[in-house]
């Protein structure tokens, strides 16, 4: 069967091919998808993440701090009470979720710093052997990227990999390595939305049609091989052929990419050359700008975004002194006991969150404002100093995907974080049953 | 989570466990032909009455509908189920003991009519069920590739897990899919492999040295001195001790500018280091020829110390400059120096005086006694003799008195040092000092103060006991403050002293040592690994070396691996950490101690390079095994034709057909132009080659249309991928050719089995018959079992493998796989069981006592720690082994929403698992199936989480148990007798069947029962040795696929 659908295939396809467009870059980007009809409502997936965890002062011994300071707010449920950290989320109050006590088993009895490098993977890394596996983002780029021009963008404030047990990125690969993450403004905008961008044209083409000769030749040299098979066994090679027809697909798409030009998109309200040294705000604002572009143009629909690292490493760590005007690091200041200071600190990161919500709310695609079709999980590793339980974590979107909003939610410390990602991968679409060392789906009625 | 059903999936119960029925399958050889009355009229009215009020429309225990089995055995779907129940039946399980039971006419009418639609059930469908067509699996496409390209890169690792199959084998063809994802990956893995097996020229090769001693870098120029590696828990080696070199290919030293700021080289000596594992200082030293190692004490797997190696340690440090592919050389220059014993504690502080003070004469000394009256002073300093008594001179107030006295130890032991001395002033304390020079020891005694002595008064100051040898001595007393010194008492310590008793005890202890010391035989270890925030991510490679007894003899040693599949730090150069980007070569002396107390052996390690990548031959073999030596090399269109052809066929399995190659050679012919080198083009069309599904398959083609040679070479990899869990060799493929695999099968075997490739069938086959995997995920304890480090965890999976193919191997009897006396250890496990006198890092035979409870599968920890909850053992994971795994019989499945046992409630955290299980069997609705499931877990509970005994076996009643036929068991020695007496039918059987499920590929079902019988009752026959056992299978209709 698949040998017969896989020709008809090629042959329909190359007939829509030939189209090159220009077009302007609001809600007409729909039409630059050059892959399969893809009708329903894009669904997105983006992480952020901050580091050294967030301040909660005791609630016994320091009860009057924990009221004002705290990070998770008070009460719990629909009617919880924002503490001055998280007020600056008060306007998205009905487009996010509070969650409480989940944090990955295998990460908690470690420094939370290095939980950190399990943040989005649920993995292993507690062992003399550090076994982390593939984030909860490349997860959902493999279905999320089969008809967009770039199946994931991985970002961080500082760039790179960083290093094993303090990593500057959020997305690892299947084999669990840590998958590079970009930080220069320009370059990325000039890589991926320039018309000129993608440099490597050429190399890829040659690599996508290297990979589709071969295809040509497995699949005729398979072909012969089920001529002399049973039926049963033939059967089972067809499995292998739908598979191969699968990959011809994705390598076609990926081609057609190649000719289809870049949107002509707007960035004149990003500042592309803003000092983090001198105006931090604005630096991670503008980076907040090119995911949002990026989802916009639908160049991509998964994205992570790594707002500093653990343990005082790189430039992150000085935020705190040049947007707060606070006099320690922010390493120092998760150290500390000023818990105003690092209510301050943690109440300057959730509002790049807010930002980034307000903007995914104005900003439209066919289907609506892109917020309700995306899912954000903001949130760290670890909660008070160094303790990788109870993860400050915001999850915010999905209006149309099936995600109830409005409170805090508390899960209780049986349950672990993967659960959430398996719930949240299935929201956006993601049809899984098991991740990383999930036990189930989310308990509740967030997802529903 | 419940706890009581994490078992796999059950086995098809599709034997007959215990014999209270006898069931011969007699095959109808003519027509099948059903008599009225129907099967459904003749078993129906039975059903209805002894069965469906337990498994009808109103209730389905255990999940089971009787009345709703089609009753068309040969052409429905339920054939599978009427043969459990038929098994149930006659197991005597079915109806339960508390339910009516049929009378034996009835039972009789029963079972027969069963077995007899099974018996036409199993006719029709001989031919149908047999085949499928498999994917490689992980393991078997890692081998295959490694064989074909010569290349040890584990290249499976990337691909997807395999899903297991009912039974928990992993090479179960119906169940391993492709998706498209593995076809990406296998062109990728293909594409990267070919470039690590092809070489147009030969890549630059990195090669750094370090050499250790004191002080050998101190006058080096600042430019050429070694870096300095600092961050948390690990020491710097100071550079003024080291020299860093770079070297080239032939290992002359390469004078490399150290002014280079930019490229290669920049900087390369100051990114060169050494550290140490920061703890226990103690255990390793500086000396001037190289750095001094005791025996390591292996960490904990408990983070952070997991991640700081064994201690001590010593780590080749390299930043930045290293390449991430291809085999790599670790050479170490090391010897086998003196241990280090720690030293016998030779002074005491003194208790009581042991000289008595008269008024006269002044003082006394106990018998045996020696006194120096001060007058005897050989010499004296700033001190005058008025008297007999030797007085301070008040020259300066803080410089001390000296005086020198020379006496003969009459016998070596120990002695307690007094002195007899007058206060001179009335204020001030004084402090006293005696130190004998040979041996150099000393003793002080504390601050002397002494309120109402009266001026002039005699005191005594004990100052303390030394064991000295016998002969001359000369001492020197020092004292500071107004007193003057009458004499100096050196009496021996009587027998009964304290001090004696606690000396003794030491003396004892040191001998000890030394005696352990020289039995010991210190081996180099090695690990690759990447600095971490807090230690290392490390994993050894290539074996242990031993190193040779003549003391202090240095040789350099090699070990090989490859950087694919070690941790080796993805290097990000923008990453400004001093701790990032840095690649760790560690090693330690592998002859672990398991108490930092201990000193062990002691290695020096003098030198250590690192060259990548490392090519044992130029061009590389994996070069040129593709590449051929050919007279047809000039011409390049015939020399592609035939290094395609040849590796096709070799990565096919067997020789090409007629036109098989021409669509490969047109790709390269269409492709050629695209590269610069011919390597590259072939390399091109190599990828497809691997991408094939006649590599990636082992395809069968169908019966109508088969040569005989054909199907022998189609025999050929079905046996090699069940031997050797990898592709044939020439041998067998050139047997297959000439037809005369089949007919020399047993002449074949004892080959294929002493080949060191049946290492990956037996890996294969125990993790997944055994279930070792569970040990390799299980999480144990350490707190609460500290001796269960990474090193025992791993050797645990060996023991498993080393003991099942020896008795392979060495043709045991298979029930030796149930009690055995011998076990097969190194001195690693042998510690941790607690046997005695096994050294060194080697497995080998060690017999046992008959009353040491350990020998056979059932006490080896593998097992028992893999089934336990890390913490204590676990009778329901042990049961459910124990059954499925060694006697065949799969318990049922748990009914769903089981309520689970409640562990982890805290109120229940106080009992033992055997007592959760008691009040979980009160539970009516778990009583069935776990009354007779956990007798067959509690045998095992004198073995804790860790696999060790925790108490004597056979002290509690819980391992006492009443089994479901009624024999009672007392603990595992008697479990094993009992299998080994009532059960010898099934594990043999248990043991076939497993096989055969991983030697075809698919689960067995109740069609096949009758060819395991006939094995099973061969085997029995002849001697119930393994190898007849792996000749049964492979000269089986089943294996060989006839009629």
């Amino acid at each position: 069967m698949a040998n017969r659908s896989w020709h008809l295939d090629r042959r329909s396809f190359l007939r829509g091919l030939g189209v090159t467009l220009t077009l302007p870059y609001l809600e007409a980007m729909g039409d630059t998808t050059p892959a399969v009809a893809d009708a329903s409502a894009r669904k997105r997936l983006c992480c952020l993440y901050f580091p050294n965890g967030c301040g909660i002062p005791n609630r016994e011994k320091d009860a009057a701090a924990h009221s004002q300071w705290s990070w998770f707010p008070l009460g719990e449920g629909s009617d919880y009470e924002f503490t001055n950290t998280l007020s600056v989320l008060a306007d998205h109050r009905q487009e996010m979720s509070i969650l409480g006590e989940l944090s990955h088993p295998r990460s908690r009895e470690l420094l939370g710093h290095i939980a950190g490098d399990s943040w989005l993977t649920g993995g292993d890394v507690s062992g003399s052997n550090y076994r982390n596996n593939i984030s909860i983002d490349q997860v959902a780029a493999r279905k999320l990227g089969e008809n967009t021009r770039y199946p994931s963008l991985t970002l961080s404030v500082d760039g790179g990999v960083g290093y094993q047990s303090r990593v500057s990125t959020l997305s690892f690969d299947d084999s669990g390595k840590p998958i590079p993450a970009e930080h220069r403004h320009r370059a990325i905008f000039e890589r991926y939305f320039s018309p000129a961008g993608g440099n490597t044209t050429r190399e890829r083409q040659a690599q996508l049609q290297r990979g589709r000769r071969i295809v040509d030749l497995v699949l005729e040299d398979s072909r012969r091989l089920s001529r002399q098979l049973g039926t049963t066994d033939r059967r089972k090679l067809d499995e292998f052929l739908a598979s191969l027809n699968r990959v011809e697909q994705q390598i076609q798409r990926n081609e057609k990419w190649l000719k289809t030009p870049h949107p002509h998109v707007s960035a004149d309200h990003i500042d592309f050359e803003v000092d983090a040294t001198r105006n931090p705000d604005t630096y991670i604002r503008s980076m907040l700008d090119i995911m949002v572009l990026g989802l916009q143009t639908d160049m991509t629909r998964v994205m992570t975004y790594m707002l500093g690292r653990e343990d005082g490493i790189g430039f992150a760590d000085h935020f705190p002194k040049l947007a707060c005007g606070i006099k320690r690091g922010h390493h120092s200041i998760s150290h500390s006991t000023e818990w105003e200071n690092w209510s301050n600190y943690d109440r300057w990161l959730a509002s790049h969150c807010g930002y980034f919500l307000e903007r995914l709310k104005t900003v439209n695609d066919e289907f609506g404002p892109l917020l309700d079709n995306t899912l954000v999980l903001f949130g760290s590793a670890c909660s008070t100093t160094h303790n990788a339980r109870n993860y400050p974590l915001v999850l915010a979107g999905g209006k149309n995907l099936g995600v109830n909003h409005g409170s805090y939610r508390i899960y209780g410390n049986q349950i672990p974080m993967t659960n959430l990602f398996v719930s949240m991968l299935n929201a956006i679409g993601v049809t899984t049953t098991r991740y990383s060392d999930s036990t189930g789906t989310l308990p509740g009625t967030l997802f529903s | 989570m419940d706890v009581s059903h994490l078992a796999s999936p059950p086995l098809v119960a599709f034997r007959l466990a215990c014999s209270s029925v006898i069931v011969c399958f007699v095959l109808d050889s003519g027509p099948v032909s059903a008599a009225p009355p129907s099967f459904a009229d003749q078993v129906q009215p039975i059903l209805a009455r002894f069965c469906s009020s337990c498994h009808g429309a109103n209730k389905q225990e255990g999940d089971v509908r009787i009345d709703k089995l089609d009753p068309d055995l040969v052409g429905g779907n339920d054939a599978e189920r009427w043969h459990q129940a038929l098994n149930l039946i006659n197991r005597g399980d079915m109806p339960p003991a508390d339910a009516p039971q049929p009378d034996a006419a009835t039972l009789e009418q029963l079972v027969n009519a069963i077995q007899h639609e099974l018996n036409r059930a199993i006719q029709a469908r001989q031919t149908s069920h047999r085949k499928v067509l498999r994917r490689l699996t992980r393991s078997q496409y890692t081998r295959s590739l490694q064989e074909l390209l010569q290349l040890t890169i584990d290249f499976g690792n990337a691909l997807p897990e395999d899903a297991k199959s009912r039974t928990g084998f992993t090479n179960n063809g119906s169940v391993l899919q492709t998706t498209s994802l593995h076809l990406e990956y296998y062109q990728k893995i293909a594409r990267e492999a070919l470039n690590q097996a092809i070489f147009i020229e030969k890549p630059p090769v990195t090669r750094y040295r370090i050499t250790l001693g004191t002080d050998l870098g101190k006058k080096l120029t600042k430019e050429k001195t070694a870096g300095r590696f600092t961050g948390y828990v690990s020491q710097p080696v100071e550079p003024s001790h080291l020299v860093a070199e770079v070297l080239d290919q032939q290992g002359h030293v390469k004078e490399v500018d150290p002014s280079e700021r930019q490229g290669r080289y920049a900087n390369v000596l100051r990114n060169l280091g050494i550290g140490m594992r920061g703890s226990h200082k103690e255990r390793y030293q500086m000396a001037p020829q190289g750095m001094l190692l005791d025996s390591a004490v292996p960490h904990q797997e408990v983070a952070p110390g997991s991640w700081h190696g064994p201690s001590p340690n010593l780590k080749l440090l390299i930043r930045r400059d290293f390449p991430a592919r291809g085999d790599f050389a670790l050479r170490v220059t090391a010897a086998r120096v003196a241990s280090r014993t720690r030293p016998l504690t030779n002074t005491y502080r003194a208790g009581k005086p042991l000289v008595v003070l008269h008024d006269t004469p002044p003082a006394k000394t106990l018998s045996g006694g020696l006194v120096q009256p001060a007058e005897a002073t050989q010499s004296h300093t700033r001190a005058e003799l008025i008297e007999g008594l030797l007085h301070p001179k008040p020259t300066d107030k803080d410089a001390n008195s000296s005086a020198q006295f020379t006496f003969t130890v009459p016998k070596e032991d120990l002695y307690q040092w007094d002195l007899i001395c007058r206060r001179v002033r009335p204020d001030g304390s004084a402090k006293f000092t005696v130190a004998v020079s040979d041996p150099s020891r000393a003793v002080t005694t504390n601050k002397l103060h002494v309120v109402d002595g009266a001026s002039n008064a005699p005191s005594i100051a004990s100052l303390g006991v030394m064991a000295l040898p016998a002969g001359q001595r000369s001492c020197t007393l020092t004292w500071s403050g107004p007193w003057a010194l009458e004499s100096l008492h050196l009496t021996r310590l009587p027998m009964e002293h304290a001090i004696r008793q606690k000396h003794a005890r030491q003396l004892a202890r040191y001998q000890q040592e030394q005696r352990d010391q020289e039995k010991r035989e210190p081996v180099l270890q090695v690990a690759l690994g990447n600095r971490t925030d807090d230690g290392m991510d490390s994993e050894p490679f290539d074996q242990t070396r031993r190193l040779p007894t003549p003391l202090n003899h240095f040789a350099t040693y090699q070990f090989v691996g490859r950087l694919e599949n070690l941790p080796v730090p993805q290097v990000d150069l923008n990453e400004q950490s001093s701790l990032a980007n840095i690649l760790v070569l560690a090693v330690w002396n592998g002859d672990f101690v398991k108490q930092l107390q201990r000193t062990g052996t002691r290695i020096q390690i003098r030198q250590i390079e690192f060259e990548a990548p490392y090519f044992a031959t130029w061009p590389p073999a994996s070069h040129q095994k593709i590449f051929i030596d050919s007279p047809q090399r000039g011409r390049p269109t015939v020399y592609a034709e035939e290094v395609i052809t040849r590796f096709m066929s070799e990565a096919f399995r067997r020789p090409l057909h007629a036109g098989e190659a021409t669509p490969y050679l047109n790709f390269w012919k269409a492709i050629r132009s695209d590269y610069d080198h011919f390597e590259e083009s072939i390399s091109e069309v190599l990828v497809a080659v691997l991408c094939s599904p006649k590599f990636l398959y082992l395809a069968e083609a169908a019966e109508r249309d088969k040569t005989p040679i054909q199907e022998e070479l189609e025999l050929a990899s079905r046996l090699s991928y069940f031997l050797w869990n990898g592709p044939p060799d020439e041998r067998l493929k050139q047997l297959a050719q000439r037809k005369a695999l089949r007919r020399g099968l047993s002449e074949e075997l004892p080959r294929l089995l002493a080949d060191p490739r049946s290492w990956n069938f037996v890996e294969a086959f125990c993790d997944q018959w055994l279930r070792l995997d569970r040990l390799q995920a299980m999480r144990v304890n350490v707190r609460k079992h500290p001796s269960f480090t990474r090193f025992v965890k791993a050797d645990l999976a060996r023991e498993t493998y080393h003991f099942v193919r020896h008795a392979l191997c060495e043709n045991l009897n298979l029930f030796t796989l149930i009690d055995s006396d011998f076990v097969i250890v190194n001195q690693n496990l042998a510690e941790f069981y607690g046997l005695p006198d096994v050294r060194g890092t080697q497995f080998r035979v060690v017999p046992i006592a008959p009353e040491t409870p350990r020998g056979g599968l059932l006490t080896q920890a593998a097992f028992l720690s893999g089934h336990s909850d890390g913490n204590q053992g676990h009778p329901v994971k042990r049961a459910v082994w124990l059954m499925e795994r060694i006697l065949g019989q799969a318990p049922p499945p748990p009914p769903p929403n089981v309520p689970a046992l409640p562990v982890e409630n805290p109120s229940k955290r106080n009992q033992s698992i055997a007592e959760q299980l008691a009040t979980h069997r009160a539970n009516i609705s778990c009583r069935n199936c776990h009354k007779k499931l956990d007798p067959y877990g509690l045998v095992f509970e004198d073995y804790n989480g860790a696999g060790l005994l925790h108490r004597k076996p056979g002290s509690s009643p819980d391992t006492q148990v009443v089994l479901p036929d009624g024999h009672t068991v007392n603990g595992v020695g008697e479990m094993v007798q009992h299998i080994l007496t009532e059960q010898r039918h099934a594990f043999r059987s248990s043991l076939i069947e497993h096989l055969m499920i991983y030697a075809l590929g698919r689960d067995l079902s109740f069609v096949d029962e009758p060819a395991i019988e006939k094995i099973a009752r061969r085997v029995a026959q002849r001697d119930d040795r393994m190898a007849t056992v792996i000749e049964e299978i492979v000269t089986s209709p089943l294996f060989l696929q006839q009629q």
